[in-house]
């Protein structure tokens, strides 16, 4: 894998940390953050290691920012990583 | 379909009613029948009681109780059939009923409820409701049996019966129910919240047991599902206020409970960039989670908000909401302490959590590793106690105990509103004219007088109308 799946999956722990920060009535925010940590678990099945990355400030722009970092990203495994992303992107208002 | 203690009490209870309307007149061949029945019946009766957890080590009640059904039980209470006529009779198909249900609650009590002390006005309560059926059937078999010489035995021991559950017949209902009402048996298979949550609870068990070694990536989504769970415990209990289930000053406390457990869990399962333990999510836990999120979001929640509280209660089917409540809570509360558990081995054990090198702090742990994993921005061993890690086992250990605290709160909502007044055991006697007197009103009291005068509350007994007092006996 390589360094650019590592910064989405860094990115993807961010998005995580911030949903899972949110303190809100509905409890929207807590079924986003067991979303990522689904996706971030798809991640470890493709043996990914995580980057420490900036934080990007939000979970949507972290969301932004590993999709924009598994653009880059080659390997056998990068395109299902990408949909499991994206599905996780359109479930949150990304996308 | 999802059978709980308080469901099977239902029908046992509709079973007696429906026994004690039916016209009944001695009957040799119907006694027969019945009387097959009821060493199994009282078999079941005395596995349902044993099974209710009990309060302290002797317990003179439920002795006083066995040694009454004990020889039916044990068939010792009628002649043999050899010293009989024989007849070819079918069992009772209503007593085999309730046989049957009692059965079923006997097993669903020997589930019972895990880290839960037992309380004497909730075993008080379960064995009237246990009781009053049988003193309905012990009275329609007492009018069926003829009043033979060779049923003299057999009518003594159901008058015993029917004596004993008369007693405990007199609990008032609304002092009856109880945190054992809510147990239940649930079919892994159905679709339904308690499935969904029993299987979820299976899985984390499985997860957090594993030998080959945790994920971060479970725990933190255990820990994020515990507060999802709690979310719906919270959303249930409010429907249940808001549709008069439950009275508001009772169960906004539990709500406030219940959330606090809720942000408690959610902060739990947040995990610091800098800390990180890989690995794989244990695949069964990974689908039993994504059910059970998908469950409360089909049945609690609309849109991005939980639903309202007509909603809710429709796609529940009428159930309890307040028991879901608690049941939910159970399940929480056992998960959360595995959760925990887990955790404090993982910051504390042998198990090995990364950390971000650049994020350690500390000249005693610098040395030329940790110089190269710097530079280069890698992973290293984190220190044991290392402030970040004693950070997550601090919030996990805060989430397991409002969970705890909040489960306690809830379960207390199963007891009726009203303490019951307990009679005390005749301790204190008087010593009066030279002679030994319990202390306490020498006039009949009202519960007294309607034990012989009207049916327990309302169910009739089936029984003979009661014969007119005989000749007063005088020296």
């Amino acid at each position: 894998m390589s360094l650019s799946t590592g910064e989405a999956y860094g990115h993807l722990r961010n998005a995580a940390w911030h949903y899972l920060s949110i303190d809100d009535d509905g409890g929207e925010c807590v079924l986003l953050g067991a979303a990522c940590l689904d996706v971030e678990d798809a991640f470890e099945k493709a043996e990914v290691i995580p980057e420490l990355v900036q934080d990007e400030g939000s979970a949507e722009a972290a969301i932004k920012a590993a999709l924009a970092s598994l653009g880059n990203g080659n390997g056998p495994l990068v395109p299902a990583l990408r949909d499991a992303l994206v599905e996780l992107a359109v479930r949150a208002g990304v996308r | 379909m999802t059978a709980t203690v308080a469901g099977l009490l239902d029908r046992l209870h509709a079973q007696a009613f429906a026994i004690s309307n039916l016209a009944t007149r001695p009957s040799e061949v119907r006694w027969r029948a019945q009387a097959v029945v009821w060493p199994r019946l009282a078999l079941a009766t005395m596995r349902a009681l044993n099974n209710v957890p009990a309060g302290a080590a002797t317990d003179p009640a439920l002795v006083l109780v066995d040694s009454i059904l004990q020889p039916i039980a044990r068939n010792e209470w009628i002649p043999k059939i050899s010293d009989l006529p024989a007849a070819n009779v079918p069992p009772d198909k209503r007593l085999i009923e309730m046989t049957r249900v009692l059965g079923g609650i006997a097993d669903l009590l020997s589930i019972g409820l895990k880290d839960i002390v037992s309380d004497s006005s909730a075993i008080l309560g379960l064995r009237s409701n246990l009781l009053a059926p049988v003193m309905v059937a012990a009275n329609w078999s007492l009018a069926t049996a003829p009043d033979a010489a060779g049923n003299m035995t057999p009518r003594r021991h159901l008058q015993l019966v029917a004596g004993i559950g008369a007693a405990f017949a007199f609990i008032p209902v609304g002092l009856r129910p109880g945190q054992y009402d809510d147990i239940a048996a649930v079919p892994h298979s159905e679709n339904s919240l308690d499935a969904a949550m029993h299987n979820w609870l299976d899985a984390t068990k499985d997860a957090l047991a594993t030998r080959k070694g945790l994920s971060g990536v479970s725990l933190q989504t255990i820990a994020a599902d515990l507060s999802i769970l709690c979310g719906a415990a919270a959303a249930t209990t409010n429907t249940a206020i808001a549709l008069g289930q439950l009275a508001e000053d009772r169960g906004r406390p539990v709500v406030e409970a219940i959330s606090d457990a809720n942000t408690k869990w959610r902060e739990a399962s947040r995990w610091p960039q800098t800390i990180y333990l890989g690995g794989v999510r244990d695949t069964g836990l990974a689908d039993a989670s994504i059910q059970l999120r998908q469950t409360i979001v089909d049945t609690l929640r609309d849109g991005k908000s939980w639903a309202g509280p007509t909603v809710i209660a429709t796609r529940m089917n009428g159930q309890d909401l307040a028991a879901a409540a608690r049941r939910t809570m159970h399940i929480a509360a056992e998960a959360a302490q595995l959760q925990q558990s887990a955790v404090t081995n993982l910051f504390f054990g042998k198990d090995q959590v990364m950390m971000a090198s650049r994020s350690l702090e500390g000249a005693a742990y610098m040395n030329k590793a940790v110089f190269t994993a710097r530079r280069r921005g890698t992973w290293i061993p984190m220190p044991r106690y290392e402030p970040s890690g004693v950070e997550v086992y601090r919030a996990a250990a805060n989430a397991a105990n409002a969970t705890t605290a909040a489960r306690l709160l809830s379960v207390a909502t199963a007891r009726p509103s009203v303490a019951p007044s307990r009679p005390s055991p005749p301790t204190t006697v008087d010593f009066t004219q030279g002679r030994i007197a319990a202390r306490g009103p020498t006039t009949p009291s009202a519960p007294t007088q309607r034990l012989t005068n009207e049916p327990p509350f309302g169910m009739g007994t089936g029984g003979p109308s009661p014969s007119p007092p005989g000749p007063s006996m005088r020296p």
